[in-house]
């Protein structure tokens, strides 16, 4: 252990957690419930208790009532969002397990809806299939409390970037702290990603994910799953650039026309034909769009802001928060009233690390929870509160899977040459002195990532051009260079993102036909959903030589409640 | 009480008649910023009014704004806290407090726990100018230090140190922003009857005042490779330090504590509670040996700095009856640079010792006369709970990332009862458990003395042992200790044993802890929640009584043969001077 002293700080732990958000809180906290002696240690590149995604999520979380149908939910969660990919075993203990897991929360002492007597205070959507559960803005701050009184370890500032193997189990990970550069070397019985997935936009008022967890765990050998149903569409205001919400049936051209009846009537969600058609006006010289607030559509009035005030997402902190961004732009002169001028915008993810039903990876030792699995569990539910629901649940799914783990397994043995290559690898652009910065390739993803055409509306032709550039970026990654510890983490978080981009575009490229609700897969050259070849999930891993390499694994339909009209058992001959 | 219902900002609240609107408020514990009364003055129990301009609100059929703090709520008022009328009277007062104020806030202790900037952010206010005003010097002739330039004139330090504790060291001359606050003689504190207790410092809103900071002498001392520094961290430490990292409050964090320190670079890290149970062991004996011999009664505690110099300025005919035991703080030092450096082979003058403390008056007491047990000072130097927290910041330390370690043995194994000695009746309580068994050579069976507990600022109780009455009194606050002792002194009362500290509550609550804002304050009880802390602690120890702890068992086997022995009075025991 000298050595390894020599190389580092090193931290033990029996649970290390990476990721201080929902998902690696609710872990820690579940994790520390069940067992009040268990060492757990929760690391985040920012500060815990202001970092992450769930950090800005004060909207709302998905809930349920005791007299909502898990069935009639499934099946709408399955026609609408996944057309019939859901792993439905998942998808039924997620949405069995809702009540419970908002419970929890609450208990917890995060600022949930309620009513007087404690009971949680719920508001119906989608003809009262599901529900909401109004939530606090500071969500996050509230769980680090939590986690601090049960003794839970938060170290802030430190980005992981590579996990520790001994005989394929991961054993642990290294990163650096972004004041210091400082190598830190953390060694625990189970490790679990929380990380967030990788995300892809061009414009910020949301949330960034680079894919160090995802590329860190694909490196040991983990599995990846869905990774090319990455694309989320949202009509946003074009004043504030935050979502309109519940304006899917509402959205008008210049000349008056309400274009979502046009293009996409009667939707639960923002579809991917609204995104095409209000693309398609504006081209055609009708634009600009706006969404009309005044008519009484049922969605708009489930899931905007009315007839929720003081519970929903007006929480006193969120309606502040949205009272700042309409007096920013009152200030810029576009006021924002009835009619919003809407825009549209689209974020490319990746959330594609293979998860079982209780959050393990492939690999032994790995866990993972919140988005960095969204896809990659497959359950294929996502309504609007799911982020903050599913990464609670997996959360907690996660805790209990890891504290069975770690009552019969040690701290594994750190190979000191494993950690000396990878230090190696790390601080590799340190001084390279060349004239490549990580921005460059941020910049090209951008240039071939951010079209219509090739986030949205995909063909073999344009997935091919940009797998083109991006082996062109990859001879760039050796050359990056950085004097300081925030360009070293961009440096990582260029080639990790790269690498999150090839995952999307390779599947996508596999997957030829057309498929998914908010995070649809559409092929302009395979239009039509192929319920004979693609009932089946493509995964990626690493291969032997370090290439990438696609398989499928078939959706067990014939076993599943909700099968597709008129689908048959395909013969094995075929 | 009957209630009655109000409506503040659209939301309902219930509040027993004759509160004040602020007190509904507090009352209903509402974290929505928007029913925030912004008050500067106010500091509930101490001085709850407001002459700042601030703390106004608007009352539906109201034509002025009305003051919350005064104002008796009425069944169906509607009550706003947040209009443009309350926002421009309370923008209005912060900028003329602004105006004698010093801005310079990065340099500040208080910068991110400031009463006033936190206001100042609520009502986005902010200074010009190059943001200092140093127009008068730092008084910093006592452990206390006033900054003039921060003062904010609110006379929460003097309300506290009038009221609370009876002395009146702080004097206000003159009237609003042009008054003066300040140490009642030209000499400043040193000149009054001031005991450090630091309760001023806790009450200040603002910077203007803070305790004489010693962390540099700490890191120096860190830095000598000739240096032998040992740290002991009283009880209350592990029932506070966590409020600064966002802890709830009343989190025990003495894991973390133990680890922080050594992170810090200390050679040895140990606890003051193992020098807590030698005091009980000590005292225990003293008070036996006056029972039995005819001694001065009420034996008096004197194990708090503040109550021990507030004694000499007020009660010269009692200091017989104050117990000649040193404090635990002065204990430990004179065992360490005794037994525990002969037992390691150290020089003592090689070995510096640190202490971290809930106090403030801590800081006086190393420097009190006889206090040098082994020839040279017990204890080097003391810094507080927030002198802690700073260095834990300048070393780059992350508190909430520090796992749960244990003190180093010898000297850093206390009992639960050594563990209470920060909340008030805990002395009385580790003292019954230990006097109860000599008294009586038998187990005691129940360990808690339920009596002597809880946050009153006077509690008594009676004991049968073994045929003997046993009349004790526990006082915390020093406004109440003097109404006490002039009963014992006029006859009134009639005790054998008194407990008394000089703060509220005990020493969780000392002028060395985290400092909260009024607000906090107004809706929790520190004390208790901290000293609750203390009792759960107690409780999850194996070894309850502190003179069953085996390192105290081995120090008197060893090494000072038997309580009250010789060579414990020539370490453990102090005199005290008339002032």
């Amino acid at each position: 252990m000298t050595d390894m002293k020599e190389m580092g700080k090193v931290y033990t732990s029996d649970i290390l957690i990476v990721g201080g958000s929902i998902a690696g809180l609710s872990n820690a906290i579940r994790a520390k419930e069940n067992n009040k002696d268990l060492d757990i240690l929760v690391v985040d590149r920012g500060i815990i208790g202001w970092s992450g995604q769930a950090a800005k999520a004060g909207n709302g979380i998905l809930g349920r009532r005791k007299e909502q149908s898990v069935d009639d939910f499934m099946e709408f969660s399955i026609k609408n969002f996944g057309e019939y990919l859901n792993d439905q075993d998942f998808l039924r203990m997620h949405y069995e397990g809702i009540i419970d897991a908002d419970n929890t929360l609450l208990s917890w002492g995060v600022n949930l809806s309620h009513n007087e007597d404690g009971t949680l205070k719920t508001f119906p959507l989608d003809n009262n299939l599901w529900c909401q559960v109004g939530i606090e803005l500071y969500n996050i701050k509230s769980l680090r409390k939590k986690a601090l009184e049960l003794g839970v370890r938060l170290l802030s500032c430190v980005q992981i970037f590579e996990l520790l193997t001994d005989n394929g189990r991961v054993i642990g990970a290294v990163g650096f702290d972004t004041d210091h550069m400082k190598f830190h070397i953390f060694n625990a019985k189970a490790v679990a990603l929380a990380t967030n997935g990788a995300d892809f936009k061009k414009m910020g008022g949301m949330f960034m994910g680079y894919g160090n967890g995802l590329a860190a765990a694909y490196r040991v050998g983990a599995h990846m799953r869905n990774a090319e149903f990455s694309t989320e569409v949202d009509v946003v205001s074009k004043a504030t650039y935050t979502p309109v919400y519940g304006c899917c049936n509402v959205v008008h051209n210049a000349l008056g026309e309400n274009i979502s009846e046009k293009y996409a009537p009667n939707r639960v969600e923002v579809s991917p034909e609204l995104v095409l058609g209000m693309y398609k006006e504006v081209q055609e010289g009708r634009g600009p769009c706006y969404a009309d607030l005044t008519i009484p559509d049922p969605i708009l009035m489930e899931i905007g802001a009315t007839g929720h005030e003081n519970d929903m997402r007006i929480w006193p902190d969120k309606h502040r928060w949205v009272e700042r961004m309409h007096e920013k732009a009152a200030k810029y002169g576009v006021p924002l009233g009835d009619k919003p001028e809407v825009t549209v915008r689209m974020n490319l993810q990746a959330e594609c690390l293979y998860v079982d039903k209780e959050q393990k990876t492939t690999i032994e030792g790995l866990w993972g929870s919140g988005k960095i699995s969204g896809m990659g569990c497959a359950y294929i539910g996502f309504v609007r509160g799911d982020g903050l629901g599913y990464a609670l649940q997996s959360g907690i799914r996660a805790a209990d899977s890891m504290s069975e783990y770690v009552k019969t397994h040690d701290l594994g043995t750190i190979d000191p040459a494993q950690v000396a290559a990878l230090k190696e690898k790390i601080y590799a652009p340190l001084n390279r002195n060349t004239n490549h910065y990580p921005a460059e390739i941020f910049s090209q993803i951008e240039d071939c990532a951010f079209h219509i055409d090739v986030m949205l509306a995909k063909s073999e032709k344009r997935i091919k051009r940009v797998l083109a550039q991006i082996e062109e970026m990859k001879k760039i990654v050796p050359l990056l260079t950085a004097n300081d510890p925030h360009t070293l983490a961009k440096c990582h978080e260029a080639a990790d993102s790269l690498l999150c981009l090839e995952f999307i575009f390779q599947a996508a490229l596999m997957r030829k036909e057309s498929r998914g609700g908010r995070y649809r897969h559409l092929r302009v050259d395979f239009p039509e959903r192929d319920d004979v070849n693609w009932l089946n999930w493509i995964v990626i891993k690493q291969g032997e030589n370090g290439e990438m390499e696609l398989f499928t694994e078939d959706v067990p339909m014939e076993r599943y409640k909700f099968q597709p009209e008129g689908w048959t058992p395909r013969k094995k001959a075929e | 009480m009957k209630n009655i219902q109000l409506i503040v900002n659209g939301v309902e609240l219930s509040a027993p008649e004759g509160s004040t609107i602020l007190q509904a408020i507090q009352l209903n514990d509402v974290k929505h910023v928007e029913m925030l009364v912004p008050t500067l003055h106010y500091l509930k129990g101490v001085q709850e009014d407001e002459n700042s301009g601030l703390g106004y609100v608007e009352v539906v059929g109201r034509e002025d704004l009305v003051p919350a703090w005064s104002e008796p709520i009425a069944p169906g008022m509607v009550v706003k806290t947040d209009t443009p009328a309350t926002r421009e009277k309370a923008a209005k007062s912060l900028e003329a407090i602004l105006a004698v104020h010093d801005h310079d806030c990065a340099n500040c202790v208080r910068t991110d726990n400031c009463e006033l900037q936190h206001l100042l952010f609520e009502y986005k206010i902010t200074s010009e100018g190059d943001g200092r005003r140093k127009i008068e010097e730092i008084d910093d002739r006592s452990v206390i230090v006033r900054d003039y330039n921060k003062c904010i004139r609110c006379g929460r330090c003097a309300a506290v140190c009038g009221e609370i504790q009876g002395i009146g060291a702080i004097a206000i001359t003159g009237e609003g922003l042009d008054a003066n606050v300040g140490p009642a003689s030209p000499e400043g504190l040193a000149g009054t009857k001031c005991v450090n207790c630091g309760q001023c410092i806790a009450a200040c809103p603002v910077g203007a005042l803070y305790e004489q900071d010693n962390t540099e002498a700490v890191f120096a001392a860190l830095n000598d490779p000739e240096k032998f520094v040992v740290v002991e961290a009283a009880p209350s430490v592990r029932a506070s330090l966590g409020e600064i990292y966002g802890f709830p409050l009343g989190v025990d964090v003495e894991g973390r504590l133990a680890a922080a320190l050594r992170c810090l670079g200390f050679d040895k890290v140990f606890d003051t509670t193992f020098a807590a149970d030698l005091t009980i062991v000590e005292e225990a004996n003293e008070f036996l040996d006056r029972i039995n011999h005819g001694g001065t009664l009420p034996l008096m505690t004197s194990c708090c700095p503040g109550w021990v110099k507030f004694c000499e300025h007020e009660f010269h005919d009692l200091l017989p009856n104050l117990s000649t035991c040193k404090s635990p703080q002065q204990m430990f030092g004179a065992i360490a640079k005794s037994y525990y450096a002969e037992k390691m082979g150290l020089s003592k003058e090689d070995i510096v010792v640190v202490s971290v403390m809930p106090c403030t008056a801590k800081k006086f007491e190393i420097h009190r006369e006889n206090e040098c047990g082994a020839g040279v000072p017990d204890v080097d130097i003391s810094i507080t709970t927030r002198e802690l927290a700073r260095m834990l910041k300048k070393a780059e330390i992350q508190f909430e990332a520090m796992p749960a370690e244990s003190f180093d043995h010898p000297l850093g194994l206390g009992t639960g009862a050594g563990i209470i000695f920060g909340a008030t009746g805990g002395v009385m309580e580790a003292a019954l458990r230990t006097a109860a068994e000599k008294l009586t050579g038998e187990t005691l069976e129940k360990l808690e003395f339920c009596d002597v507990r809880g946050v009153e600022g006077v509690k008594e109780a009676t004991y049968e042992l073994n045929g003997t009455t046993i009349k004790v009194a526990v006082v915390s606050g020093l406004a109440n200790a003097r109404a006490l002792m002039e009963k014992v002194q006029s006859g009134e009362a009639n005790y054998h044993f008194i407990e008394v500290m000089a703060c509220p509550g005990g020493c969780v609550n000392g002028g060395g802890q985290p400092i909260q804002s009024a607000d906090i304050k107004a809706k929790n009880d520190l004390a208790a929640l901290r000293g609750d802390a203390l009792y759960k602690n107690d409780a999850n120890k194996g070894i309850r009584k502190s003179h069953e702890n085996p390192a105290i068992i081995e120090l008197y086997d060893t090494y000072l043969t038997a309580p009250g022995g010789e060579r414990s009075h020539e370490l453990l025991h102090t005199t005290y001077t008339k002032r």
